[in-house]
C-alpha cells in the first residue's frame, strides 16, 4: 500500500485484499450495496414470513413454524439481541407492529393481534382480530398484510394449489364452483385483497393469483406483486385499487357482481381481458423476477433511487427495481435490476426498512422450492453511486432514460430496442410473444444525464426491451444494469390531438 | 379478574409439582425458540408448546364440525388443456385452523377456533410435523397432503354438538375472540348467545394417566351448563363457572395405534413398544421409585396382601392387572387411576414378557 505507482491491476488486488480484510469478500468491486447476513437465534429454522419494526425501533421477525422474534437492532450483525416475543403462529406471512410490544400478523387462519400487557418483554395476550377470510386446508393460502394508513389494514389473500388438496371441513363456507382449476378459491376471499377496520372486514380489490407481500407507498398508493403462473404470463406489478378485477377468474366466485349462474374458470380469456386492470409494470419471469414478494418504496434517507419501488424476487438472488412513469394520467413504467447476486441470497420474501430508513432488511425463505437459502440479510448503500439508468420515461417518440452519472460515450454505445407482449391464459406462465427489434433512429443527449431514445415506431400494449453496452459515465465507471423492460400499456397523445 | 388469576396460580402450582416427576423423556427446546428443525416439537408441564398449524383429524364426527364448511369431491382438472378431465380429486382429513397444545409426554390436545371446543386429547407424544415442515432443513413437505401425524395413543375424542349450553341454550355459531396465556398455559376467549366464555385445559396434577380438566367460566351472569356425554365429573362452581373433568377413554386409543400392526404374536420386542407408546412409565416405575402405580422393578413373582389373602406377581395376576386394573388395587394405590387399554391377549402377554425383565426371578 505504500507503493505509490500502483498499476490499475495491482490497484484492484490490493482492494480485493482490503474488501476481504474487512469480512466483505464476496463484494464485487461495483457493488454500490454492502450486505451483511443476520443470524437468528441458533437452532431456528430461519424460514422469514413478516419483518416489522416497532416505533421504538425493535425489529420483530415471524418465522413460519411457530415463532416471533425481537431484536433491538445493532450495528454488528451478530449482536442481536434475540428474544422470543410471541408463538403460536401458523405460517404467518404478514406482520406489522403497530406499538412497542403489539404486533399484528396475518397468520393462515387469522389476523391475530399479540400483545404483551404486562411488559415482560414477551405476548401474553392474542387476540382474533378477524377470521372471515376462509382456510381450505391447502398449504398455498397465505395471507399478506400491510397498513391502510388510517389504523386499518389490508390483506392480501392468495389462492390455493392444485399440488394439494383441501381438508374435508374447511373454515368458513366452501364453494365447489370455486374449488375447480389450477389455482384455486375454494373458500372465502381467496384472490383478493380485503381491507380491515374497525372489526369490520370488506371486499377491496379480486383477481389475484399469488400476490404474496403488498405495499401502501408513502402517496396512499397500494401496490402488490404477483406469481407467473395460470392467467399470469409473468411476474407483475399491479396498482391496487378499489372494485377492480386483476385477471386470475377464480376468486370471482366471492365476487356479488359476479353473475350467479356462471362459472369464473370458463369465462372466455377475451372476457376476462376486458374486465380487467393491467400490471401497472410487466417483469420479465426469467430476466428480472422469476416470483414477486413483498414491494417496498426506497425512503430518501436510503442515499439512492429515493421514492422508487422495489420488489424482491422469492426465487433468484435478486430485488427489482421500479421506475414508475405517468403517462395519460396513468401510471405505468420500467424495471430492472436493484440488486442482483453480489451477495444476496436467494428466497426473497420481505422487504422492511429501518426506522432511519438507512438498512433494508430482506427476510428470506423458500419453502421447498430450490435449495435452502433463508434468513435475514441487512442492504445498505456504500455511498459510492453505480452508473446506472434512474428513471425512464415514455416520449411522443420514444425514451428517455435519467442516469446517475454524466454519460461519457454515448457515441459508442450500442443501444437496441425490441417490443413484444404477453398473452394471459390458463395456461402456467406464458412467452415474449410477437418479438420484434423496433430499430432506433436517433440517439442524443439531453439535458444533465439524460439520453434521449427514438424509435421507428411505438405501440400500446408492448413491453420494450432496451438494451444497452459500451456506455460508460465520465468517471470510467460501466454501466450497472444493462438491461430494462417497460411496460407501454399508454402512449402519449400524439401532435394536435 | 382477580379470581380468574387465582385459580391459574392454583393450576400453576399444581403443575409445577407435577413437573418434578420424573418424565420418561425429557423435552426440547434448548434454543429461545419453541421450535427447531426437529420434526417432533414438544413442550413441557412447565411450558406448554402451543402450536398453529393444520391438526390431524383422528375421526371426529360431522357434529363436531358443525360449523365447517364441507368440502366435496372435485373433478380433476388439467392445467394443460384448461379443462376438467376424468376422475376426481378427494378432500383430506385435516383441521383448518386448530390449536393444538403439547405439555410433554402426559399431555397434548387440540383446541378448535372454529368450532371453540376441546376436539381430542392424546399421550405419549405430540404431533409428527415431517409431513408439513418436511425432514431436517429441507423444510419442503412430503407428498400431497400436509396434516401432521399424531404421534401417540388418542385418551380423549369428542363427540356430538358443543357439550355446552349457555342459559340453558345450545352453542350456536360459536366466535374465537383470543387467548391469554400464563407461562404459556393458554385460556381461550369465544362468544356464543351473546355470552363471552372462557375455556381452560390442563391436566390433574395428582392424575397421570391422562384426564383433562376442562375449565369453563362466562364473563358476566351466564349461566354455563354441561349436557355433554355423561360419566363426566362435573364441578359447578358457581352458575358461570364450571369445572369438567375428563377421564381417559381407553376406546378411542385405536386411532393411534396404527404402528401395531408391524408387530406379531408375543414377544419382548413388542412388549417394550407397547410399554414405551402407552407412557406406562409415567405412573410405573423401572427403578423401584414410588409413583401413581406400582414400580414394576422386581414386581414379578413378588408376593402382596390384598386383605389377608397373598397373592404372588404370576403371569396371570399381571395379565389380570393389566386387562382389568381395577380387579386388585395395592394398598395404598387409588382405584381408577389406570384406563383400560384396548390391548389383545398377545399384547398383554408381550407387555408381560417386557416387565419379567426387571425382575430377578424368572421362571
Amino acid at each position: 500500500m505504500t507503493n505509490m505507482s500502483i498499476t490499475p491491476l495491482t490497484k484492484s488486488l490490493s482492494r480485493a485484499l482490503l474488501v476481504s480484510v474487512l469480512g466483505i469478500g464476496s463484494l464485487p468491486l461495483h457493488a454500490y450495496l454492502k450486505v451483511e447476513t443476520i443470524p437468528l437465534p441458533e437452532g431456528t429454522p430461519p424460514e422469514i414470513g413478516g419483518l416489522a419494526f416497532d416505533p421504538d425501533g425493535k425489529l420483530y421477525v415471524a418465522t413460519r413454524r411457530n415463532d416471533i422474534f425481537v431484536a433491538t437492532p445493532a450495528s454488528d450483525p451478530n449482536a442481536f439481541d434475540w428474544k422470543l416475543f410471541a408463538s403460536g403462529f401458523h405460517n404467518a406471512l404478514g406482520m406489522e407492529a403497530p406499538a412497542p410490544g403489539r404486533i399484528v400478523v396475518s397468520q393462515m387462519a387469522e389476523l391475530t393481534e399479540a400483545i404483551d400487557t404486562d411488559g415482560d418483554g414477551s405476548a401474553d395476550t392474542y387476540n382474533n382480530l378477524n377470521n372471515e377470510i376462509g382456510l381450505s386446508g391447502n398449504y398455498h393460502e397465505t395471507n399478506g398484510l400491510c397498513p391502510d394508513g388510517d389504523g386499518g389494514y389490508f390483506i392480501a389473500a392468495g389462492t390455493a394449489s392444485h399440488n394439494g388438496p383441501t381438508f374435508w371441513k374447511t373454515h368458513g363456507k366452501y364453494s365447489k364452483i370455486g374449488r375447480r382449476g389450477r389455482n384455486y378459491s375454494a373458500v372465502q376471499w381467496k384472490g383478493w385483497v380485503m381491507h380491515f377496520k374497525d372489526g369490520i372486514l370488506t371486499p377491496y380489490a379480486s383477481g389475484f393469483r399469488m400476490q404474496n407481500g403488498i405495499l401502501r407507498d408513502s402517496k396512499g398508493r397500494l401496490w402488490c406483486g404477483d406469481n407467473q403462473g395460470d392467467f399470469r404470463a409473468t411476474s407483475p406489478l399491479y396498482l391496487v385499487e378499489k372494485g377492480n378485477f386483476y385477471g386470475h377468474p377464480s376468486s370471482l366466485i366471492w365476487d356479488k357482481n359476479f353473475p350467479k349462474n356462471k362459472d369464473p374458470l370458463n369465462t372466455p380469456q377475451k372476457e376476462l381481458d376486458k374486465m380487467r386492470t393491467h400490471a401497472t409494470v410487466l417483469i420479465p419471469w426469467s430476466e428480472i423476477n422469476r416470483s414477486c414478494a413483498e414491494p417496498a418504496e426506497i425512503p430518501a434517507a436510503f442515499g439512492i433511487f429515493p421514492g422508487q419501488l422495489i420488489i424482491a424476487d422469492n426465487a433468484g438472488a435478486r430485488i427489482t427495481r421500479i421506475m414508475l412513469d405517468e403517462v395519460g394520467g396513468k401510471l405505468q413504467g420500467s424495471c430492472t435490476h436493484f440488486i442482483n447476486e453480489s451477495g444476496l441470497r436467494t428466497g426473497n420474501n420481505r422487504l422492511e426498512w429501518s426506522p432511519d430508513g438507512k438498512q433494508l432488511y430482506v427476510g428470506q425463505t423458500v419453502r421447498g422450492w430450490g435449495k435452502p437459502s433463508e434468513g435475514i440479510q441487512r442492504l445498505s448503500f456504500t455511498g459510492k453511486t453505480p452508473f446506472d439508468v434512474e428513471q425512464i420515461k415514455l416520449t411522443k417518440t420514444g425514451f428517455e432514460l435519467t442516469t446517475t452519472l454524466p454519460v461519457a460515450n454515448l457515441d459508442e454505445a450500442e443501444i437496441s430496442i425490441n417490443s413484444f407482449h404477453y398473452q394471459d391464459s390458463f395456461k402456467y406462465g406464458g412467452g415474449q410473444l410477437d418479438k420484434k427489434t423496433i430499430p432506433v433512429t436517433k440517439t442524443a443527449e439531453g439535458k444533465a444525464n439524460t439520453i434521449t431514445i427514438d424509435l421507428e415506431s411505438l405501440k400500446a400494449g408492448k413491453v420494450y426491451h432496451i438494451n444497452i453496452k459500451n456506455l460508460k459515465a465520465k468517471d470510467g465507471s460501466k454501466l450497472h444494469n444493462e438491461n430494462f423492460y417497460y411496460t407501454a400499456n399508454q402512449l402519449h397523445a400524439a401532435e394536435g390531438e | 379478574m382477580k379470581y380468574s388469576n387465582t385459580i391459574i396460580a392454583l393450576l400453576l402450582l399444581g403443575d409445577l409439582s407435577y413437573a418434578q416427576e420424573k418424565d420418561a423423556k425429557k423435552d426440547k427446546p434448548t434454543s429461545i425458540a419453541t421450535v427447531s428443525y426437529d420434526v417432533h416439537p414438544g413442550g413441557t408441564v412447565e411450558k406448554p408448546l402451543i402450536l398453529r398449524t393444520y391438526c390431524p383429524d383422528p375421526g371426529l364426527d360431522d357434529a363436531v364440525l358443525g360449523n365447517h364448511g364441507k368440502a366435496a369431491p372435485t373433478p380433476k382438472y388439467s392445467p394443460r388443456s384448461g379443462k376438467d378431465v376424468k376422475g376426481t380429486v378427494q378432500p383430506i382429513d385435516g383441521i383448518p385452523a386448530a390449536i393444538a397444545v403439547n405439555h410433554g409426554q402426559k399431555l397434548s390436545y387440540v383446541w378448535d377456533t372454529t368450532e371453540c371446543r376441546l376436539l381430542y386429547a392424546w399421550k405419549g407424544g405430540f404431533l409428527d410435523m415431517s409431513p408439513y415442515w418436511g425432514d431436517g432443513d429441507r423444510g419442503q413437505r412430503k407428498g400431497f397432503g400436509y396434516t401432521p401425524k399424531l404421534d401417540g395413543v388418542l385418551t380423549y375424542l369428542t363427540k356430538g354438538y358443543h357439550p355446552i349450553h349457555i342459559n340453558g341454550k345450545p352453542v350456536g355459531m360459536p366466535q374465537y375472540l383470543g387467548h391469554s396465556r400464563k407461562n404459556n398455559l393458554p385460556t381461550f376467549r369465544w362468544s356464543a348467545n351473546n355470552a363471552v366464555i372462557s375455556t381452560a385445559i390442563t391436566t390433574i396434577p395428582e392424575s397421570a394417566d391422562g384426564s383433562l380438566r376442562v375449565e369453563y367460566r362466562s364473563e358476566g351472569d351466564a349461566i354455563i351448563s354441561y349436557e355433554g356425554p355423561s360419566g363426566r365429573e362435573l364441578e359447578q362452581k358457581a352458575p358461570n363457572h364450571l369445572i369438567v373433568t375428563i377421564m381417559p377413554d381407553p376406546t378411542v386409543a385405536k386411532f393411534s395405534k396404527k404402528e401395531e400392526k408391524e408387530f406379531k404374536g408375543v414377544t419382548l420386542a413388542r412388549g417394550e413398544h407397547l410399554f414405551t407408546t402407552y407412557s406406562c412409565a409415567a405412573c410405573h416405575s423401572t427403578d423401584g421409585g414410588k409413583n401413581h402405580g406400582p414400580t414394576i422393578k422386581d414386581l414379578y413373582g413378588s408376593k402382596r396382601m390384598f386383605g389377608d389373602q397373598e397373592i404372588t406377581a404370576d403371569d396371570s395376576y399381571l395379565y389380570e392387572s393389566i386387562a382389568n386394573p381395577n380387579a386388585k388395587i395395592v394398598p395404598d394405590y387409588q382405584p381408577n387411576y389406570m384406563p383400560k387399554f384396548p390391548m389383545s391377549a398377545d399384547e398383554i402377554n408381550s407387555l408381560i414378557l417386557y416387565i419379567k425383565t426387571f425382575s430377578k426371578i424368572h421362571d
